[in-house]
């Protein structure tokens, strides 16, 4: 499945608290509010990530889903995953190693994502088998 | 028995590690002016390795031993008989030692066992000795499968009076080298946090001597005094659960967790095959598995990474300050039965009560 709409890669800062969140969020607003937004957020260069950063993915998942778009993440240092999993967050979304791979992701159908929702079903190259 | 024992011990691992590597964290932060993180200090189950191996060897009939070790480490209640010295370097440990081998030799004791925590060893002292004075040699290293265990029986005259000996020994250099007495006992390097994991888990299952302390309010959950924990709080066995620390609603500890002096669990959260050192507070709705805690420093066992976390709502630092019993009725004291048992009680008393209600007509 493939459509036209851009994905918009947004790199968070080093510092994601509180204040930081707050002003990150007012800059993706425009974002948020058009017609299925189609996310990355890029993890690369952030250094601290606390209660604040977690609110505000779940806040821009919630915006995104709400208009039926998504939100991907992507370049998650191993301790940024240890934070993401303490806080249960972590299976919310869908993460992956670099902004390439999230980006690609839009522009096709995941078998993994249908495997999660229907255990049971063969799937091959994305098509049901037998 | 004219025996004594030295034991030596760095500093409780603690805030500063996070700036190492994983590896420096493993090799303690041995630089010239601080002492050597060691994860003997760290409480079990409301007691350190330390701290359990100079009372193993008291109760085994040892007398004049010698602890040194820096103060942060050292909370020994009972301290008679025991020497304790607080070195200020690393270099300082081994004159504070020789300085105790020569204290022995003049109160007429001979030999020492010279032991640097490091590791949790279950000795066989007598059948160690032995083999020592079998051996007729100055030094005999311990080892076990994986080779030397820091542990040695040393004859404090001949090795001070001899030239070619330093501290810590050096067992290749050592002309003649002596032949080790292997333990038979349970060994724990404690090496890494997975290795502090792995003793957490054997003495919940009995593979050690170590037994948690308290009372077990059911097979395999121990509780410790002062500890308060919500009715609906659920403790799967093994887990233990130490003194004045609170289990708030909801939170559940199971899979060998054990949550030492003073620690606070928030709301619905989930500690699972993890151990939270003393003063560690969990915010609320939190996942801590595979984990050890210690106030801000969180290190994930499976993925061998540590991170320091300062948001009160994910962990943080409970002061140390002394908690004073408040009488809540949600909460239940430990010496109070069991939740099972609490819960059995409740149920008893609305039954009691609705019945009750029906005998004297809403009187009640």
């Amino acid at each position: 499945m493939t459509t036209g709409k851009a994905v918009v890669v947004k790199q968070l800062p080093e510092t994601v608290s509180a204040q930081q969140s707050q002003i990150f969020y007012r800059e993706l607003q425009s974002v948020l509010e058009s017609d299925r937004p189609r996310l990355v957020f890029d993890f690369t260069g952030v250094r601290h990530f606390d209660s604040a950063g977690v609110e505000l993915l779940l806040r821009c998942m919630e915006e995104a889903m709400k208009r039926n778009g998504d939100l991907k993440l992507a370049a998650l240092s191993p301790q940024l995953a240890v934070i993401l999993e303490m806080t249960r967050v972590d299976r919310l979304f869908e993460i992956f190693d670099n902004c390439n791979d999230a980006v690609e992701s839009f522009h096709r159908f995941s078998p993994a994502a249908m495997q999660s929702i229907a255990p049971s079903l063969n799937i091959v190259n994305g098509k049901v088998q037998g | 028995m004219h025996f004594s024992a030295v034991f030596l011990s760095g500093k409780r691992p603690s805030n500063p590690f996070l700036s190492y590597s994983h590896s420096d964290w493993i090799a303690g932060l041995s630089t010239s002016d601080t002492l050597p993180a060691s994860l003997a200090c760290v409480e079990v189950f409301g007691q350190s390795v330390l701290e359990r191996s100079v009372a193993r060897f008291k109760k085994a009939g040892l007398r004049n031993i010698s602890v040194i070790a820096a103060s942060d480490c050292i909370s020994f209640h009972e301290t008679k008989e025991v020497r304790i010295a607080i070195p200020k370097r690393t270099e300082d440990r081994w004159t504070i030692v020789k300085r105790a081998l020569l204290k022995d030799l003049q109160r007429g004791i001979e030999t020492v066992l010279v032991a640097e925590l490091g590791a949790y060893v279950e000795l066989d002292l007598s059948a160690a000795l032995q083999f020592h004075r079998c051996k007729g040699q100055p030094v005999t290293p311990l080892h076990d499968a994986h080779g030397s265990l820091s542990y040695w029986i040393v004859d404090a005259a001949r090795v001070l009076s001899s030239p070619d000996f330093s501290f810590p020994p050096d067992e290749d250099r050592i002309i003649n080298a002596p032949v080790p007495y292997k333990v038979q006992g349970y060994v724990n390097r404690l090496a890494d946090p997975r290795d502090f994991r792995r003793l957490v888990v054997d003495a919940f299952l009995g593979r050690c001597s170590i037994a948690p302390a308290g009372r077990e309010v059911k097979p395999g959950v121990w509780i410790d005094e002062g500890a308060r924990l919500h009715k609906t709080a659920r403790l799967v066995a093994p887990s233990y659960i130490g003194r004045n620390t609170r289990v708030q609603p909801g939170a559940v500890i199971t899979r060998c967790s054990n949550l030492e002096r003073n620690c606070n669990v928030g709301e619905g959260s989930l500690v699972s095959d993890a151990s939270l050192l003393p003063h560690t507070m969990i915010g609320r709705g939190l996942d801590v598995s595979t984990a050890l805690v210690d106030r801000n420093d969180f290190i994930d066992i499976s993925r061998n990474v540590s991170l320091r976390i300062e948001d009160p709502n994910l962990i943080s630092n409970v002061p140390p300050v002394k908690q004073v019993p408040v009488y809540r009725p949600e909460y239940e004291e430990a010496d109070r039965p069991s939740p099972d048992l609490d819960l059995e009680y409740s149920e008893y008393l609305s039954r009691a009560k609705g019945r009750l209600l029906e005998v004297f007509k809403g009187e009640v």
